[in-house]
């Protein structure tokens, strides 16, 4: 009963209202013949989305992540160094950031910043920054003042430009889509990282995992 | 008084190396049943792609270190303490059907809530896709303050309540009701 349970919220099987999602969205899963089933998804990354790599690589990393969430924080500091050395370093994969903030309001609101950031060409040095510098969920590390003040640690960025854009909530709405995205390819925590590439479509794994996990899913892939 | 009747009750089941075994085996077994449920999509994955049983074990000790990690060192131990209480009730109802043969009482059963409740508290390696998602509890663990100590230590009680219950139900199978 315990798998069962495990199962359907694990994130392998895409919610019940998928299927209409996916018909908004250009969303497919597929089945793969295989002793044990895996599902890919079929999705496009959006194209303003930033990304660390080489523009020539055949594959993409995914990831749907909170800036509150201390398991995405784990991810950044455990597995993501390693996927830069081997893939990302190398030319084979580039690694895309999209928001899923779903732990609250202050979520929301560090999710507004890397997109004000990314306005001056540093959305990545925000989310490593932030990631570096993460706090208690919801306790009161991300207020907009406070995120601010994290802001004014990163290099070259222009605080007035920042703090204007940040007060604004200009990119608000895009959080929120972000967001849906994620929703309608089944992610319903954080981190997901989707493997793939439009051909192939993408494999999903769920939670900060090992290391070697990702490394499997990858190299599956690109055989 | 209560004390010493499940003490009479414990050393009476525990006297055989037999149940000394299972009971360390079910807890060993029930510690990696409530990560496996918090993981099983990781596992699932894994398993996809035909990969050697020390990546499958490598998922369930991450599992495992990530309640932690993110959860602290209470909730680790409460999930410990969870396990081991399961396995110590398990191995006493199966004592109590072997050597009395009497039916097991709902009350005795209701150990089986404490377990639930230890598979609830677990954590997952990914915020909010915790067991406790699949009945609505959106966000998770994530938005309970004591990060599912509020499920886990009912679930110690309950466990010890069962305990008692049986132990009483053993010791009264031993003597003759006026």
């Amino acid at each position: 009963m315990f798998l069962v349970i495990g199962y359907f919220i694990g994130g392998t099987f895409p919610p019940s209202n998928f299927t209409g999602a996916a018909k908004e969205s250009n969303v497919v899963i597929q089945q793969q013949p295989q002793q044990v089933q895996q599902q890919t998804v079929k999705f496009q990354i959006p194209s303003f989305a930033p990304s660390k790599g080489s523009d020539s690589a055949q594959f993409n990393i995914v990831e749907f992540g909170d800036y509150q969430c201390p398991f995405c924080e784990k991810f950044f500091q455990q597995v993501e160094p390693h996927i830069k050395q081997d893939y990302i370093d190398t030319g084979k994969v580039k690694f895309y950031f999209l928001d899923f903030q779903f732990l609250g309001p202050d979520s929301e609101t560090l999710g507004q910043g890397a997109w004000c950031a990314n306005d001056q060409g540093k959305y990545y040095d925000y989310h490593d920054y932030v990631y570096s510098h993460q706090g208690q969920e919801n306790s009161g590390w991300a207020t907009p003042d406070k995120v601010k003040t994290l802001a004014a640690n990163i290099l070259e960025l222009d605080l007035q430009k920042f703090n204007s854009c940040l007060d604004s909530k200009k990119y608000e709405t895009l959080v929120q889509q972000l967001t849906g995205l994620g929703k309608k390819l089944g992610v319903s925590g954080t981190p997901v990282v989707f493997i793939g590439n439009d051909q192939k479509g993408y494999i999903s794994v769920v939670g900060a995992q090992p290391y070697d996990v990702f490394k499997q899913v990858i190299d599956k892939q690109m055989s | 008084m209560s004390v010493i009747m499940m003490k009479n009750a414990l050393q009476s089941v525990f006297r055989k190396p037999t149940y000394v075994i299972s009971s360390i085996l079910i807890s060993s077994f029930m510690f990696f049943i409530f990560i496996l449920a918090n993981n099983f999509s990781t596992f699932v994955t894994v398993l996809g792609l035909n990969s050697s049983a020390k990546l499958l074990v490598e998922v369930i000790t991450n599992g495992a270190a990530n309640i932690l990690y993110a959860s602290g060192a209470a909730l680790f131990s409460s999930i410990i303490a969870v396990s081991i209480l399961s396995g110590i009730t398990i191995s006493m109802i199966i004592y109590q059907l072997r050597i009395t043969r009497s039916s097991v009482g709902k009350k005795n059963l209701a150990g089986f809530g404490g377990i639930f409740g230890g598979a609830f508290s677990s954590a997952c390696s990914a915020c909010s896709t915790t067991l406790a998602s699949v009945f609505g509890v959106a966000g998770g663990l994530a938005i309970f303050p004591l990060k599912g100590l509020e499920i886990s230590l009912p679930s110690i009680g309950i466990l010890f309540a069962s305990m008692y219950f049986i132990s009483k139900s053993l010791m009264e199978s031993g003597r003759c009701k006026i």
